[in-house]
């Protein structure tokens, strides 16, 4: 294994699913573009003037904190659509990137060279795990950089033909501040869904047919026996279900309780995000991982 | 000559079905092995066996590695075309050139992309536009700008028609093979890659049924032309094969004596097609 090998590896998963990996972000980049601007043309005389008001409005503009937040909402705004479609994008990706190879054959081709399937596994998790979301957050930044450039012009234009500055608002907004701690959060959530791609990848690879379906599946099944088991024998409570709603729901109390000790609200994301990683999550994870790992070794002839 | 493949107790069985049974071979440098078997007969697993691709019990030995736990690094010196298009569909071709670069530590670009010149193969296209013939001389330029030591084909050239079957072995011949290097390969025409061969092996429910070199089999199988007259006389030398057509009876004879055998027609040496077909025969009377 080499470094060659790695950033190759890389390369091949990107075009295998390069079509998707740049049209998706690109469509909803220019949705989230042209939209906002088509009904900013589309405003009425009055609705124009009122939004001129409460731009230049003094009170507005002496509300640092306010501002500061309300840039970070807004840029989190701009990143929810295109984290949401990412995760579409990656349960895709770890349900078909084992499957698909045994499916059209070239798992034999792949398998004929000198790759050794440790890297194979771990450049799809990887790549699953990070890249599609890291693409997906690359086309929201631009975004960010296209709104951040009109806003540039919204000032000019501000300054020069109405004498109102709204300079003093760009260093209170910390744009990079904002916008690394966006990104920051990668990790923690990669972390945090590590067990739902791992399985993911050990269904894509165990499937002979419906890897979604494998996926879904066992987990539907646990949950009615479990249903069952309680109901009959008039348990208090649903072990499987709660755990599960414990780990993928984010209760009121987070948000209130874990973070209040956060100095900063641009890492309010980040501390619940890691907060939801549990050892025994990631020790289930690196179980599943594992057994994707040897089928691909030992039952790749299909 | 040490052996560059060894072969020896391979055992192979899915579920309750033994797809090997006790396979036993070995080849070095110079070799050309031609593995021949109806459909169904364990080449292709026992091919996979060799390449670290399927699990398997006995011992194989390829350049001093065992496939099962050093595959990778057995990889670099070894090439394989499998039976089936089995290049990605969705890849296009500079790409899986790009690829072969990248993780291939024996591949030279440059001779793959001067062998693609020679063909109509467009650097652009995908491999899901390419015709059959197309991505079996698309595999084969990468598989010749691998600097191997030993290349296996499974069935390389099926469903693919004549001239490019015929154009396949001889760019194998001409861009790949010399005495250094040792060549695997399972066909059903084994006439039109008869000439190439230096040893065959027959196998037929797993098993290995005759292993030799060609020169070998010529010698030790004969076939005779025999006439009504002395057709009693030899069946007693136990043909393992007859055939009557248009009044003339061929027979297929196994280390019998020419001379014996020139008294009772005409004596010729048989393809190893005929041997096989005799041999397959013999085998499923038995």
């Amino acid at each position: 294994m080499n470094s060659s090998q790695i950033i190759t590896s890389f390369r091949k998963e990107i075009w295998e699913f390069k079509k998707t990996l740049f049209w998706v972000p690109l469509i909803i980049a220019i949705f989230i573009i042209v939209a906002p601007l088509l009904r900013l043309m589309l405003l009425e005389d009055y609705q124009s003037a009122r939004l001129f008001d409460n731009i230049t409005n003094v009170d507005n503009l002496a509300n640092i904190e306010g501002f500061t937040r309300f840039f970070l909402a807004t840029i989190m705004g701009m990143f929810g659509p295109f984290i949401m479609v990412s995760l579409i994008m990656q349960l895709y990706y770890f349900t078909t990137c084992l499957f698909d190879e045994r499916r059209d054959l070239s798992v034999y081709f792949w398998r004929s060279l000198p790759v050794s399937d440790a890297l194979t596994i771990g450049v799809k998790l990887i790549t699953g795990a990070l890249v599609v979301p890291a693409i997906f957050m690359l086309a929201a930044t631009f975004v960010v950089a296209i709104f951040l450039l009109l806003a540039f012009i919204v000032c000019i234009v501000l300054s020069l033909g109405y004498d109102v500055s709204l300079w003093g608002l760009w260093g209170s907004a910390d744009i990079l501040g904002n916008l690394m701690a966006i990104w920051l959060n990668l990790l923690p959530y990669a972390m945090w869904m590590f067990p739902v791609f791992a399985w993911l990848m050990l269904a894509s690879m165990f499937a002979n047919k419906a890897p979604f379906l494998w996926a879904i599946l066992p987990v539907a099944a646990i949950l009615l026996i479990e249903s069952f088991v309680v109901e009959y024998l008039q348990l208090d409570g649903r072990f499987f279900l709660n755990t599960l709603r414990e780990y993928f729901t984010f209760g009121q109390g987070m948000f209130s309780n874990d973070v209040s000790d956060v100095t900063s609200p641009k890492f309010i994301l980040f501390s619940i995000l890691a907060s939801k990683i549990s050892v025994v999550a990631t020790l289930l994870g690196v179980g599943f991982i594992y057994l994707t790992y040897w089928l691909r070794v030992n039952r790749s002839d299909v | 000559m040490s052996a560059m493949i060894s072969i020896s107790g391979l055992h192979k069985s899915y579920k309750n079905k033994q797809v090997l049974n006790d396979v036993n071979l070995s080849l070095g440098a110079g070799q050309i092995l031609g593995l021949v078997g109806p459909n169904g007969a364990g080449k292709t697993t026992c091919l996979q066996a060799l390449l670290g691709l399927t699990r398997y019990t006995g011992e194989i030995d390829v350049l001093g590695y065992d496939p099962s736990k050093n595959r990778e690094k057995m990889l670099a010196d070894v090439a394989y075309i499998a039976d089936v298009a089995v290049l990605p569909k969705w890849i296009r071709v500079d790409q899986v050139l790009i690829y072969m670069q990248g993780v291939h530590p024996n591949f030279n670009r440059q001779k793959a992309e001067e062998f693609l010149a020679k063909t109509n193969i467009a650097a652009k296209a995908k491999v899901k536009t390419l015709s059959k013939g197309m991505v079996t001389q698309l595999h084969l330029a990468l598989i010749l700008a691998v600097d191997a030591k030993i290349l296996i084909l499974d069935e390389p050239t099926l469903g693919l028609d004549i001239l490019t079957r015929r154009q396949f072995y001889s760019h194998l011949l001409e861009d790949f093979y010399d005495e250094n290097k040792c060549i695997i390969v399972t066909t059903h025409q084994i006439e039109e890659i008869e000439h190439i061969l230096t040893d065959a092996a027959f196998i037929r429910d797993g098993k290995i049924v005759l292993a030799e070199s060609v020169d070998a089999i010529r010698s030790r199988f004969k076939l005779l032309a025999v006439d009504n007259e002395h057709l009693e006389q030899a069946k007693t030398h136990d043909p393992l094969f007859t055939n009557s057509m248009m009044g003339i009876t061929s027979m297929l004879f196994d280390n019998v004596d020419p001379v014996i055998l020139a008294t009772l027609g005409k004596v010729s040496a048989p393809t190893l097609a005929d041997i096989f077909v005799g041999v397959m025969t013999q085998e499923s009377n038995s």
